[in-house]
């Protein structure tokens, strides 16, 4: 483009220039005001808009394949070499949140499989010195909340259930229960169904409930 | 007034009033959403999950290949300085600083990108399979699919300037502010305006007596 205008200060020339963006909707409010004023008294400025809607329309049609540049370009990123996950710090990559259920699911599961196969802690004990502490009441149910569950939420939940905690949380947030043994199944179910819980389950025989 | 005249006046004024409610209506929270869900595709992106990449080339692809098509014009060109500038997303995301809305830091390098291709296709390199490869331009069957309209305008904007085909898709396809065109293409905005002005006017001078049809 080699023709030169020379754009003067008017209100006509200034809307003029303003046209496209009135069009594509992305003036300002006091750009929208000062073409819209000027709109209404210029017939050759309202001709122009019409003139810029149907060319924008007129831009707005063509069909486009991306399958082939995807499948180029991913040759070109198998053939690069795979540097772009070692600079990122490991606390602050992604997980997808599949995997962090799971993986909340997979430490719950090991919770409570520790507690269900550890010895147990209260042998029957027939000596006791002066100082021994007293034994930790058994527990006979296992849960395990997500982690960003509050202390309000959990409280409410085992005091719904007429749970009292005797042990935990142990290093993978398991808590010990202590439920009340002619409840403990509607408990536990009860505790299973809310959306906070990860885990809840029985532990040890009948006879410990 | 002449009939025809008036029946001109009349689309315009149509035209004035569709624009308004456009205006009113186009920037919606729609817009916000899509430009959070870009940026939560680039945090993956730092991360390296290829299929966010993959999803953000799907969204890209249709916005930058038109882009890269109207400033290039060559197919095979455009393949290549797309996937030139998504690889600059994919290996230098980190350098995207928030600045700008995404898509303006990535049409920005898609922009230089092009204007760095065409200055080497302009450089005068012997090519001995340029006889046998096929014309990047329409051939006429191409051109008869194509409607009247299309192929004015075609011809029309090939007579422009790169940087003016530029401003020309990035306003009326992309639907971006002069603002923005300006970061894009690195210039001042009055610039941006001059260049559409320009560019408009040659295509309502190429387009004489078809503009009607279009309104």
């Amino acid at each position: 483009m080699t023709e030169i205008t020379q754009l003067r200060g008017s209100a006509h020339d200034k809307t003029q220039r303003l046209l496209p963006w009135y069009n594509n909707g992305t003036l300002d409010e006091g750009e929208i005001a000062q073409v819209k004023e000027h709109l209404a008294d210029c017939a050759e400025c309202r001709a122009a808009l019409a003139d810029d809607a149907g060319l924008a329309r007129e831009f707005a049609a063509m069909p486009l394949d991306p399958e082939h540049g995807w499948a180029a370009l991913t040759g070109e990123l198998d053939r690069r070499p795979a540097a772009k996950t070692s600079n990122v710090a490991f606390l602050r990559r992604r997980v997808p949140v599949a995997w962090m259920i799971g993986g909340q699911a997979v430490a719950a599961v090991l919770a409570v499989g520790i507690f269900t196969t550890l010895p147990s802690r209260t042998p029957d004990q027939t000596y006791h010195a002066l100082a021994s502490a007293p034994a930790a009441p058994a527990g006979n149910a296992v849960v395990v909340f997500k982690p960003e569950t509050s202390e309000a939420a959990m409280r409410s939940a085992l005091l719904g259930a007429g749970a009292r905690v005797v042990g935990g949380p142990n290093a993978s947030g398991a808590y010990v229960l202590q439920l009340p043994a002619d409840t403990r199944a509607m408990a536990l179910k009860q505790l299973g169904g809310m959306p906070d819980v990860l885990v809840a389950q029985p532990i040890g025989s009948e006879r410990s409930s | 007034m002449n009939l025809a005249t008036r029946s001109l006046n009349i689309r315009a004024m149509i035209a004035v009033a569709v624009t308004s409610e456009r205006n009113v209506s186009k920037r919606s929270a729609g817009v916000g959403q899509a430009a959070r869900e870009e940026l939560r595709l680039l945090e993956s992106i730092r991360a390296g999950d290829r299929q966010a990449f993959e999803q953000l080339y799907r969204l890209y692809h249709p916005r930058l290949t038109r882009f890269l098509m109207n400033l290039v014009r060559r197919p095979q060109l455009v393949e290549e300085v797309l996937n030139d500038t998504l690889m600059v997303v994919w290996e230098r995301s980190e350098s995207f600083n928030g600045a700008s809305k995404l898509s303006t830091w990535i049409f920005a390098i898609g922009y230089r990108k092009a204007m760095k291709a065409l200055r080497r296709q302009q450089d005068p390199i012997e090519d001995p399979e340029a006889d046998r490869r096929p014309s990047p331009m329409p051939n006429p069957e191409q051109e008869l699919s194509l409607s009247r309209n299309h192929v004015l305008l075609r011809k029309a904007m090939n007579e422009l300037s790169a940087d003016h085909r530029a401003v020309v898709d990035l306003t009326y396809f992309h639907e971006m502010g002069y603002r923005e065109i300006a970061d894009i293409l690195n210039c001042p905005v009055d610039t941006v305006k001059t260049r559409m002005f320009h560019a408009r006017r040659h295509l309502r001078k190429r387009m004489e007596g078809e503009l009607a049809d279009w309104i």
